[in-house]
């Protein structure tokens, strides 16, 4: 076999073929084996030759193949021992994991290849013995080689100004060694006769003031190395140790986010970016498997103009609650309950459906779920025992539907799907269908499969009834299905759409069912040019698209069907606290405006009390101009009709803005319009607005959840798809870029890898969808919910800590380095050492190095309980109280005025005699006093700034205290031979002996503290941060028992609970509109319509058209 | 375990599930739930501890006052005094070799109680400059084998290729006034013994190492020493080898074993060697008692009365304030979200 790639690596491509190919198609080594079928000799010969006949097209090839040793595994033989030559095309190696488009030659027989015969890198084998397949990209060529995304590194917020800090800190140093220098270059003078300063020696030049401009730059160097204390190199490795320690220690083995039902704990997948969790401003999430669970289960259903199902759904419930009513709930106790379905209705159970006006299109609905979809089964063909396997859960719910109907597809039989020409066969067990409680195994053979993909929106199989009849079924979003329905039956048309928009609304997730019957003959001249499309080599999806088009028209509406997508537990108490907490949340979701906007209220999202805007694509100008079908114009007019509306809603956003008390904005706007509306000349004007909203919801923004139908391997490259993560991607830079606020995006799926990869922060739910997002985020957790104390617990503290942490490090070395400068102008400016080199050394690396750490890692301003309960702490983050220019400026001040203190009060008193026997102090027992000084107070000054001391505080202050007095006890007591002044010999036994030194030691530290000691005592007194508040409300609580006490809380909440504890939070108010009560004007009649209650239409009713196209007002139910 | 609170939850879990589960485990550590002590700084605590440090700084600060004032000390200048009015260079005539001697008076102010410690004081004197600190060699002055262990001494470490003992910078510029005192025509016997630090003159300096070559370069620093008596006696030289932390310092030079009475006149013959003149140093010389604390030094008791009477009224001040404007603790309308609806 001769392929067209070049060489073979450890994990390489492949294409595949089936296993059905070993009938024709065999391996000479697995013959070999078998001794039974070995070849003659003639044979032998011929396999010889033409295996040289290959080794030689392989040779002659331009550029030629490098290949090894043909081996005999290698060499692919048919039935009649021929070996086999086929010839690869393909296209060139990309990125695109969804698509390949290649052929396969064999035999003067063009086979097409598609992502459907790929096998990525990394995919492993189950269910199959073997595989004979081909390599066709290696090693950085495979597509999921050139799709690993260069993950960006992302840095905090903090730790950029951070490095601001320490340029600052630079500038001063050099400020410092050029004031140093200047002095120096000045000093030298030859009438200090005993420094001998015109001295040829080697290395007088330092001093030497015939040159002063040497003078100056030799001692700028030293005076670099000197003051090079004031940067805290350390500061970076204490940081990286006290996050790392936070995020695999305290993120990852909080027992609050360990999600016992899939056992799952958090993770922190960097250590970066704890304290920007702290911060985060903006909020992007995607709605499904991360507002929501994810776990579709079948609701509802439409048969031919008639609502089933007799559930609530969450959202209805919620609505009715804000409304004031009370839903009353009858579940029967036969109903039949598993994962997907949720359905109870007995005029459909157990076969009672015969009994409808309509059963045949009941059947039809039946058949339509059990053969249109790409479900497989696995396991047991019994309908307890049997398994579906389906890329999404949407189509597992609707065969599982099926099967609860008595339509049980339970065997899937693929004959080959590289050779086009026998079919695929699916087995259903149909109950009750000639009459009652007869049940018989029908297969169907599937002739051809109109995939899914988001510009279709539809998904169509072609199958022939075991009588010969040909049907197309096909399922599909309600758009692309009503414009492809035959004329008539115009009744059923509309309840059906009523219904979907009823569905819509309650949250539910619909799809349109609809068949047709196929003449053979039209069949066949379809299919030939199907079997054409699929094999070209170029557009081939786009070719595909067209061709399902000349089939896919004139069906027969059977139905709809509604999914319900569960919200997460909590969601809503946690979307609450964290608008509490000042984080404004984006959720980008592909739902329909109506039902976005529903979710929107359903998690909290949006209320009543918020001023809503909303920018739809779906006005009737628009669409008119959509009518006309001209891609330029539409492109104009939207984009007009984008600017008009921003603009005013700006002028009024600015209105509501510019009064204090003012409500809290919304924005709803629908895909389209954000399109036009990130282009350059209104993304500032959407910026705007976005900003002062708490809350957006952009619908319609991905491909519809239907595109999930399909397995993930297969195709999502479509220019929808590709926006919209383009359209989202943007939406994150532009407040990334715009605002200079922090971003969080979370998702769960694929199609947010992007958006994680763009905002600061980002987060993977580890939920149903793959690792894809999880791999690209930053933290993962189990559960929407977690982020509340993800966010406000560990980011809240993670941020608190470090600010303390690099506040504390610029002030230690700051204060200390000063001490040294001050030293520096009574010292000729010599760059004489104030302190002893090991002093130096060790400031940083013993004395003062544990302490901060623990304040870093164990400080806590309020518990966990009282951070998630008064959430506006969180605000403190937001606006960066902790890390601001002033801050740095009120730590440097006080740096400034201690190194004063330390170096004046001791040096001032060096002059006199220090004992009773009038011995004074040298150079060494002043530095050594100050030094001692130093550290003493500066560990006592990190006491000061903490909000909780534990024992490891008091263990690491005084053990640092201490080991400065055991070290400089070691140090100058023991007489070293060699290779050392002796200049530390002995100082602190002097300093001990006298009273002097006591007294000083009192002293200084209280002198020093004392201005700091004022300044937090007025603070908390007349300007007290909010988080001194709550400490004090909360001074006489025992913390201990209260987090376990909220632990239990937090994780036995059953969602009813949590929602009403949500809507207990709510304004107890019955809405000023009436029924229930959507304050946006387009909204109110539009349901109340539905419910049958009158309510003016307005000119401005937007989103009533949006959907109520030619609708006339039927009051129904 | 401590687990009972958290692990609930799981507690029904059979045991092999629980080997698989990933349930992180319950410590205090990872759940942050340390036992900790939450101090807060309410007004009451801010005014004790103003309080608490006043009362323990006001009498430290009177009583080391009051030491400071029971020290005699009397002072003279004389580096003017003791060049003849004269002489217009006096670089010139303080390095010329004529006789410096010079006569000075001190009176005595106050009874002052036997020993009377004698200082010198130099000003303007750079003891601390890099160059000079580090010319020294501690080898050399402490082993009598490592004489030529000079590196570190230059530029004053060979003289004609031979080392100098002791060498550098700060034996070579050694302080060589001399003192004599007489009160009534009495001459009082100034003791030189024991007036360094024991620990520098056992361990820095060795008693079998002499002074060699000493002073006998061209140009002459300062004091010259008896070559026939070890460094280790030689204690003007190692009390000038503590070298001073800033460029105004006093040494010691001896002690007058004896009381000086009230009213006397002590009459100090100096010889005025030492050339500060070149670098406009002044010369001071101060006679002085010492108490407890030392020497006199009104700094500490004025910096422990300043610190402890600020603070005792700090704790007045926030009294008033605290009865006047009183906050309430823990007062949620202090809390920014109330104080600013919107949270703008």
């Amino acid at each position: 076999m001769v392929s067209s790639s070049s060489s073979f690596a450890s994990a390489p491509e492949f294409i595949i073929s089936n296993n059905e190919v070993d009938n024709e198609i065999d391996i000479l080594s697995k013959i070999q084996s078998n001794n039974s079928k070995l070849p003659n000799w003639g044979r032998r010969v011929r396999l010889a030759l033409q295996t040289a006949k290959e080794i030689d097209t392989l040779h002659s090839s331009t550029p030629p193949v490098i290949h090894r040793d043909i081996k005999s595994a290698n060499v692919l033989i048919d039935r009649n021992f021929n070996a086999r030559l086929a010839e690869v095309q393909c296209e060139q190696p990309n990125n695109s994991l969804y698509t390949f488009t290649g052929n396969l030659i064999l035999q003067n027989q063009t086979l097409p290849v598609s992502p459907n015969q790929l096998l990525l890198r990394g995919c492993s084998l189950r269910n199959t013995e073997y595989i004979v397949g081909v390599v066709i990209f290696t090693g950085h060529e495979t597509k999921v080689m050139m799709n690993a995304m260069n993950v960006p590194s992302k840095r905090s917020t903090l730790e950029r100004k951070l490095d601001k800090l320490i340029l600052t800190l630079f500038a001063t140093l050099f400020v410092m060694c050029f004031i140093g220098a200047v002095g120096s270059a000045v000093f030298v003078n030859k009438k200090y006769f005993y420094l001998h300063l015109e001295s040829s020696e080697e290395g007088g030049a330092q001093f030497d003031p015939r040159n002063r401009f040497l003078v100056f730059l030799l001692t700028m160097f030293t005076l670099i190395t000197l003051y090079s204390t004031i940067i805290p190199i350390s500061l970076y490795v204490s940081i990286e140790m006290i996050k790392f320690i936070q995020s695999t220690q305290f993120i990852n083995k909080d027992l609050h986010m360990y999600h016992l039902e899939t056992n799952t704990p958090a993770l922190a997948r960097t250590s970066n970016l704890n304290e920007e969790l702290g911060q985060v401003e903006y909020i992007f999430s995607d709605k499904t498997g991360t507002l929501t669970r994810n776990l579709m289960e079948f609701f509802k259903c439409s048969i031919g103009g008639e609502v089933y199902g007799t559930g609530v759904t969450e959202i209805e419930r919620g609505i009715a609650e804000r409304s004031g009513k009370k839903i009353e709930e009858n579940i029967s106790s036969n109903a039949v309950r598993e994962k997907g379905f949720n359905f109870d209705d007995p005029r459909l159970m157990r076969g009672a459906w015969r009994n409808e006006p309509n059963p045949d299109n009941c059947k039809e609905f039946f058949r339509c779920l059990a053969i249109c979809h790409t479900v497989l089964p696995e396991g047991d063909e019994s309908p307890e025992k049997i398994k579906y396997q389906a890329a999404s859960p949407d189509e597992a719910a609707l065969v599982i539907a099926a099967k609860n109907f008595g339509f049980f597809f339970y065997r899937f039989k693929q004959l080959h799907c590289f050779l086009l020409r026998t079919p695929t066969m699916i087995y259903v067990r149909e109950s009750h269908v000639e009459k009652m409680g007869k049940i018989q195994d029908v297969p169907y053979e599937i002739l051809n499969v109109l995939e899914f993909n988001s510009t279709r929106k539809r998904q169509s199989v072609v199958c022939r009834y075991p009588d010969g009849r040909l049907v197309l079924y096909c399922k599909g979003a309600d758009t692309v299905i009503y414009e492809r329905l035959a004329d008539g039956n115009n009744d059923i048309k509309k309840v059906t759409r009523e219904h979907l928009e009823q569905f819509g609304s309650s949250g539910l997730r619909t799809l349109c069912l609809a068949y047709k019957e196929l003449h053979p003959d039209v069949y066949e001249s379809w299919n030939e040019k199907f079997i054409q499309a699929k094999s070209s080599l170029r557009d081939r999806e786009r070719k595909l698209d067209e061709v399902a088009e000349l089939i896919e028209h004139d069906l027969i509406l059977i139905g709809s069907t509604a999914i319900e997508d569960k919200l997460q537990e909590g969601v809503p108490a946690c979307i609450e606290t964290l608008k509490r907490a000042g984080i404004k949340i984006w959720v980008l979701t592909g739902d329909k405006i109506e039902t976005a906007i529903n979710i929107g209220y359903a998690c909290n999202l949006i209320n009543n009390e918020m001023k809503q805007f909303i920018i739809s694509s779906e006005t009737d100008a628009i669409r008119e101009v959509e009518e006309r079908g001209d891609q330029i114009e539409i492109a104009r007019f939207m984009k007009e009709e984008v600017k008009k509306e921003l603009k005013s809603c700006l002028e009024e956003a600015q209105s509501y803005f510019s009064s204090l008390s003012g409500p809290k904005l919304a924005l709803v706007i629908d895909g389209k319009c954000l399109m036009y509306a990130l282009d350059p000349s209104l993304r500032v004007m959407l910026l705007n607005l976005s900003l002062n909203c708490h809350a957006v919801v952009c619908c319609r923004v991905s491909p519809l959840q239907k595109a999930q139908v399909n397995l993930f391997l297969k195709a999502i490259k479509d220019w929808w798809c590709l926006d919209f993560n383009y359209g989202a991607l943007q939406v994150t830079s532009l407040v990334k870029k715009g605002a200079q606020k922090i971003t969080l995006s979370i998702g769960d799926g694929a199609n947010d890898v992007s958006m994680i990869q763009a905002a600061h922060v980002g987060v993977g739910i580890s939920g149903l969808e793959g690792m894809q997002a999880v791999m690209a985020s930053d933290f993962a957790i189990a559960q929407f919910r977690y982020l509340a104390d993800l966010l406000l617990v560990h980011g809240r503290w993670s941020y608190l800590r470090i600010c303390k942490v690099v506040t504390y490090f610029f002030y230690k070395n700051l204060t200390f380095t000063l001490t040294q400068f001050w030293f520096t102008f009574q010292a000729g400016f010599s760059g004489q050492r104030f302190y002893d080199d090991w002093f130096q050394s060790l400031y940083n690396v013993i004395f003062t190095a544990l302490p901060v750490i623990i304040v870093g890692l164990f400080d806590k301003d309020v518990s966990a309980s009282l951070s998630k309960k008064y959430p506006e702490l969180y605000m403190e983050g937001i606006r960066n109280v902790f890390f601001k220019w002033r801050v740095v400026a009120i730590w440097a001040f006080f740096s400034l005025y201690q190194s004063l203190i330390f170096y004046y009060f001791v040096s001032s008193s060096s002059l006199s005699g220090k004992n009773s026997a009038g011995k004074t102090f040298g150079l060494w027992d002043v530095s050594t006093m100050a030094f001692t000084c130093v550290v003493v107070t500066v560990n006592l000054r990190l006491l000061m700034i903490c909000n909780s001391i534990t024992r490891w505080h008091y263990i690491s202050v005084g053990g640092s205290i201490l080991a400065w007095f055991i070290f400089i006890f070691l140090y100058s007591g023991i007489s070293t031979p060699y290779d050392r002044q002796e200049n530390m010999y002995f100082v602190i036994y002097v300093l001990m002996s006298t009273l002097y030194f006591y007294l000083t030691l009192l002293l200084v530290p209280v002198a020093a503290l004392f201005c700091d000691f004022i300044y937090q005592g007025v603070q908390r007194w007349f300007f007290p941060y909010d988080y001194q508040i709550i400490q004090e409300m909360h001074r006489h609580d025992d913390t201990d028992t209260s987090r376990a006490h909220l632990l239990e809380i937090g994780n036995n909440l059953t969602p009813a609970e949590a929602r009403s504890h949500a809507i207990s939070q709510l304004p107890r108010e019955i809405s000023k509109h009436t029924g229930f009560a959507f304050d946006s004007p387009g909204y109110e009649s539009f349901f109340a319509a539905q419910l049958g209650v009158f309510a003016p239409t307005k000119a401005w009713d937007v989103a009533r058209r949006a959907s109520m196209k030619s609708r006339p007002k039927i009051g129904h139910k | 375990m401590s687990s009972s609170g958290a692990a609930g939850a799981g507690s029904t879990d059979s045991t092999a599930a629980r080997r698989n589960t990933k349930r992180p485990k319950y410590s205090k550590f990872t759940q942050q739930e340390l036992p900790a002590c939450k101090p807060i700084l309410t007004p009451r605590a801010v005014i004790s501890a103003f309080l608490l440090v006043s009362v323990v700084f006001v009498p430290v600060g009177v009583a080391s006052l009051l030491a400071s004032r029971k020290v005699c000390l009397r002072d003279i200048m004389y580096d003017s005094k003791c060049i003849p009015k004269n002489v217009t260079n006096k670089v010139a005539y303080i390095q010329s070799s004529a006789d410096k001697a010079c006569s000075i008076t001190l009176n005595v102010t106050k009874h002052m109680k036997s020993p009377v410690y004698i200082y010198y004081q130099l000003d303007n004197f750079y003891q601390n400059h890099r160059r000079y600190v580090k010319s020294r060699s501690d080898e050399q002055l402490r082993k009598r084998g490592e004489e030529n262990e000079t590196s570190t001494c230059k530029p004053e470490d060979m003289v004609n290729g031979r080392a100098i003992v002791p060498c550098g910078l700060i034996a070579w510029s050694l302080f060589n006034d001399t003192y004599s005192f007489s009160v009534n025509k009495r001459n009082l016997t100034v003791n030189k013994k024991g007036i360094s630090w024991k620990s520098d003159r056992n361990h820095k300096f060795g008693k079998d190492v002499f002074p060699k070559n000493f002073q006998n370069s061209s140009i002459i620093g300062g004091a010259h020493l008896n070559e026939s008596i070890p460094l280790r006696e030689q204690e003007d030289l190692i009390v000038w080898m503590r070298t001073a932390a800033l460029p105004t310092f006093r040494k010691l030079y001896g002690k007058i074993e004896e009381d000086l009475k009230e009213g006397e006149l002590i009459n100090v013959t100096l010889n005025n060697n030492y050339n500060t003149y070149s670098f406009n140093g002044k010369k001071k010389l101060v006679l002085s008692t010492t108490t407890w604390l030392g020497g006199k030094n009104d700094f500490l008791g004025i910096a422990y009365l300043t610190v402890g009477g600020l603070c005792f009224f700090l704790a007045l001040a926030f009294t008033i304030v605290y009865f006047v404007k009183p906050r309430q603790l823990g007062d949620p309308s202090y809390l920014s979200w109330n104080r600013n609806p919107g949270g703008h």
